[in-house]
């Protein structure tokens, strides 16, 4: 394994405890040039682990906080009219930055989570005519409250898409919480930083270097193609999900520390790539059932 | 199928299904006994509203089983009247019915089709017309789109048929070759004879107690000639010879009967020495289910293996061997310069001078009247001729009732008759003056159609007589020729214009509406098409088959037979193959091979859950399994694993087929040390 990367993992998971699963995920997706979308009840630890994240891979980090009354301007920027100089002049939003915390993204008008899916897909800004290019690398973790609470405004289906990844936290073990109510002061101070820039970026790069047989390629082609043809799933996966699939795939192995991608791979990160988009985007995030285990169930990775 | 239909596709499948089973009904309505083909339309209403959504209550177990038995019971009661294959098709229609009320499993509606299939097939028993053969062919067409609409779940019914269509033109040239070359079977069971009296000639003739002649436009057979037609009074179609007569009624002399059966024991057939120039033609008979067979004067089986069903008679007339229950076909000569002098005369003349002691006391005084007048036979005969002409007789279909003396209410009193009544008191009449004579029933005449073949329908039916002149033999006397010539010159139609009793009986015959002319087109269309079927798809028997690999082959011998045979296997085997065989899938290398190999071997001992990679499933064996089953497996995974999901070299390549070799054959060996596997499971 990639000694940054599990160093990465070892520091973030000193601040969310017993949550290994879900921050390598994180990491994975971040690696594979991703979005994530962590979505869970307040105080599951949302916030701390996209904080705890953009730290230790030495990003900078801002936070918008989603409410039903932000405009697109409070995120993106605005221009301003300078007297001095008598021009306009970009002043740009809390979205410059390399990793932005969109909390409680459904908070927020239809709006105004459109442009942030915009600035999400196209990494770049345009305001007035004027194209301003955002950070590189640029992510966006979104939390997301489950639908049922008041005030929320579901994301649509097609936004749900530009999404790498969503995962649920949940709650922690008793162990872990226990730890947690022992050092109360842990989560306060800042962690340092693992990997520089560059370091980060040569990942990204490995990642896309990761081998995928054509093995795995047909796996992963039955599995979407399952999805289409069973008439279990509200909403069949897309191409766009298919390459998703691939990419995750790639940026696990990547931290499992191989250089080619297996089916358990896949398997591994196939709930968190693709139960936000087999499901309706109304449908209770806490159903029992989910339909990516479903998915996985149904097709055989050794299939002839 | 337990509850309310599945999907929209179950409900489309069974309707079809229900819908196919009604058009089965409908075609088989005849042989299927009432109450059955009401329990058939229960049976497709419940089905239908479950279909639909209309009704979600199934009939229960019970019920059918209830209606199941009764209905046993009323249709073995019945069955015994119904003779076995007409009870079978019940209980096969019966089953049915219960059946589909009851559909639960696939497994059901797997059987209802191939049981309706099998229906269908009965239905060719009872109907093999061109337009009973479409109709059935639309049904099959039905019962394929319901099994269709079962298997291809997400289809609509336009895509369906487009589907099924495609498939079906992919069988046509497969089903006409096994046509063609199949071996043609005679026919398993002999069919029900219980028709008889519905069409054709009745085997005894009492003109007396006939008023009113009943017609038919129903078909009776069609001759085709290979040279000219012979002209309409000439083309006398000979069917049965009476010689019996009682007083009123002609029947088969019994002694004749006897004597062709003592003939067909011995096996010798009276075949009579042809004279003159001869002329070749053939006769598809449609059914009558009686023996009697058509032809003209005078013609000779001589195609062995035709005489084998057709049998001639000492009276010149042919026989069928068995009921003519389906439509049937054979090849005549005629030779009409042959004289009817070569049968046995000794029998002839006892049976055919025989007069009842009494009876007709008018007709006797009045002939022993014209014995007196007359020296020779032919002058006798021309007297009575020119009684009928000069007495003003006439041909009517409608003649009184003459119950008692019927010759004599005829000749003397009403004047008035059809050819029945003309051909009794002329054979009559003869016997009285020691000619022998007897009266021959066939049809007259008959509708040319084209160049080669003639339509005779069933009011075409004619009588006449034969009267025996020492110097000629039999001679054909047509009595009713002399009084209404038009019978015969135009047929039955033109000589009964006046009184427009021509098929009055029959008002929707198509026969009858000759005046429109388009109308007639059709009928003769219809007629000419319902030929071509009779020839060449219902008569392609092995004579047909035979010729027609002669004109293919040349010279039939048995390489030459083998071949066609090897062909025609040949050539199904590879339009199936064209259609069927899968296109081939790459070959997997040895190395997948082998690791699937072993996946077979372990998975029933060690179940793998259907979503396991190659590496949970190694864990799991690893975990459960002995070391000398999981040490191989162990590293025909890592090689697998390495293979498929790395990128191997190409030199590594053969290296790991062997090693994979190994590891395959040290894994088989030890399973089979532990069979049965203790630690398993």
């Amino acid at each position: 394994m990639q000694p940054h990367i599990q160093s990465a993992i070892e520091r973030v998971a000193q601040r969310l405890l017993g949550k290994e699963q879900h921050i390598k995920l994180a990491i994975s997706c971040l690696l594979a040039n991703g979005h994530l979308l962590i979505e869970d009840l307040p105080g599951m630890g949302k916030t701390t682990l996209s904080n705890a994240l953009a730290n230790v891979l030495g990003l900078d980090f801002s936070r918008i906080q989603f409410t039903s009354d932000l405009l697109p301007a409070d995120m993106l920027g605005l221009n301003i009219f300078d007297s001095q100089t008598q021009t306009f002049r970009f002043h740009p939003g809390p979205i410059f930055s390399q990793v932005v915390l969109a909390d409680e993204i459904n908070r927020a008008s239809p709006k105004t989570q459109s442009a942030l899916l915009e600035a999400m897909e196209e990494k770049q800004v345009s305001l007035d005519g004027h194209t301003h290019t955002l950070p590189s690398p640029f992510f966006v973790i979104g939390t997301q409250n489950p639908l049922h609470q008041s005030g929320t405004y579901p994301l649509p289906e097609s936004q749900l898409d530009r999404f790498l990844m969503r995962i649920q936290i949940g709650y922690p073990d008793w162990k872990a919480e226990k730890q947690m109510l022992l050092d109360p002061q842990g989560e306060l101070a800042p962690l340092a930083a693992v990997m520089t820039l560059d370091e980060l970026i040569d990942l990204q790069r490995q990642v896309n270097q990761v081998h995928a047989s054509d093995a795995i390629l047909d796996y992963v082609l039955r599995l979407v193609t399952y999805s289409r043809e069973s008439d279990q799933f509200p909403n069949p996966l897309s191409p766009r999900a298919s390459k998703a699939l691939l990419q995750a795939s790639r940026s696990w192995a990547l931290i499992a520390g191989r250089d080619h991608v297996l089916p358990e791979d896949v398997q591994a990160i196939l709930p968190a790539v693709a139960e936000h988009r087999l499901r309706n985007s109304l449908s209770e995030f806490s159903e029992t059932t989910s339909l990516s285990d479903k998915l996985l169930a149904a097709v055989d990775p050794l299939a002839a | 199928m337990i509850g309310a239909p599945a999907n929209t596709q179950d409900q489309l499948s069974q309707l079809l299904l229900s819908a196919a089973f009604v058009m089965i009904s409908i075609g088989l309505f005849e042989p299927i006994m009432g109450w059955i083909l009401v329990l058939m339309a229960c049976a497709v209403v419940i089905r239908a509203a479950y279909a639909l959504g209309v009704q979600s209550q199934t009939v229960s177990m019970t019920t059918v089983n209830l209606l199941a038995l009764l209905a046993g019971l009323v249709l073995a009661y019945f069955s015994v009247q119904l003779g076995l294959l007409v009870a079978m098709v019940n209980l096969l229609a019966m089953a049915c019915a219960l059946k589909l009320m009851l559909m639960r499993r696939r497994k059901d509606f797997r059987q209802l089709i191939v049981s309706a299939l099998f229906l269908l097939g009965c239905g060719f028993i009872f109907h093999q017309s061109m337009a009973m053969s479409g109709y059935f062919s639309l049904c099959l067409g039905v019962i394929l789109l319901a099994m269709m609409a079962r298997h291809g779940p997400q289809l609509t019914l336009p895509q369906l048929t487009g589907g099924l269509g495609r498939l079906l033109l992919q069988a046509l040239p497969i089903a006409v070759l096994a046509f063609m070359v199949m071996p043609r079977l005679g026919p398993f069971w002999q069919m029900p004879t219980a028709k008889s009296t519905e069409t054709g000639l009745a085997d005894r003739m009492k003109p007396g107690d006939i008023a009113q002649l009943s017609q038919s436009s129903a078909l009776a057979f069609r001759a085709s000639f290979t040279d000219n037609i012979p002209p309409p009074n000439q083309r006398y179609w000979r069917a049965l010879v009476m010689e019996q007569f009682d007083g009123q009624e002609w029947q088969i002399a019994p002694r004749r009967k006897w004597e062709e059966e003592q003939l067909r024991l011995q096996n010798k057939a009276f075949v009579p020495a042809p004279q003159g120039p001869g002329a070749a033609y053939q006769v598809i008979a449609e059914p009558s289910y009686q023996h009697y067979l058509f032809s003209l004067d005078v013609s000779v089986v001589s195609d062995p293996g035709v005489r084998k069903r057709v049998w001639p008679g000492t009276a010149y007339q042919l026989r069928s061997r068995d009921p003519v229950a389906s439509k049937m076909q054979y090849d005549l000569v005629y030779y009409p310069q042959t004289p009817l002098n070569q049968t046995n005369y000794s029998l002839d003349r006892q049976l055919n001078l025989q007069v009842p002691r009494q009876g007709n006391p008018r007709t006797r005084e009045w002939v022993a009247k014209l014995q007196q007048q007359s020296t020779s036979a032919r002058m006798l005969i021309d007297n009575i001729q020119r009684y009928f002409q000069q007495q003003g007789f006439e041909y009517t279909l409608r003649p009184a009732l003459m119950p008692n003396d019927p010759v004599d209410r005829f000749l003397f009193d009403n004047q008035a008759g059809f050819c029945a009544h003309y051909a009794s008191a002329l054979a009559f009449a003869l016997r009285l003056a020691d000619i022998p004579a007897r009266v021959v029933a066939g049809y007259q005449g008959g509708e040319v159609r084209g160049d080669d073949y003639v339509s005779i329908y069933q009011y075409d039916a004619h009588a006449w007589v034969e009267a025996w002149l020492d110097d000629q033999g039999w001679v054909r006397l047509d009595p009713t020729a002399w009084v209404a010539p038009s019978r015969i010159l135009y047929g039955l139609e033109r000589a009964v214009a006046e009184e427009g009793t021509f098929l009055a009986d029959d008002p929707l015959s198509l026969a009858r509406l000759k005046d429109y002319a388009w109308l007639n087109q059709v009928r003769l269309l219809l007629a000419d098409m319902d030929f071509l079927w009779s020839q060449w798809v219902l008569g392609f028997d092995a004579n047909r088959q035979r010729d027609l690999f002669k004109s293919l082959l040349g010279k039939l011998t048995a390489f030459n037979l083998s071949l066609v045979g090897v062909v025609s296997v040949l050539l199904v085997t590879i339009l199936l193959a064209v259609y069927f065989i899968p296109k081939r899938a790459p070959r997997r290398p040895l190395w997948q091979k082998r690791y699937h190999q072993a996946l077979a071997l372990l998975e029933p001992v060690w179940p793998r859950p259907r979503h396991y990679g190659p590496d949970d499933y190694v864990r799991h064996v690893n975990q459960t399994a002995p070391a000398d089953i999981a040490g191989p497996f162990n590293q025909l995974t890592q090689l697998y694993m390495y293979l498929a999901y790395q990128r191997p070299s190409a030199a590594s390549q053969r290296d790991t087929d062997t090693r994979m070799n190994r590891a395959y054959l040290r894994l088989k060996r030890a399973l089979g040390q532990h069979r049965p596997p203790a630690s398993a499971r």
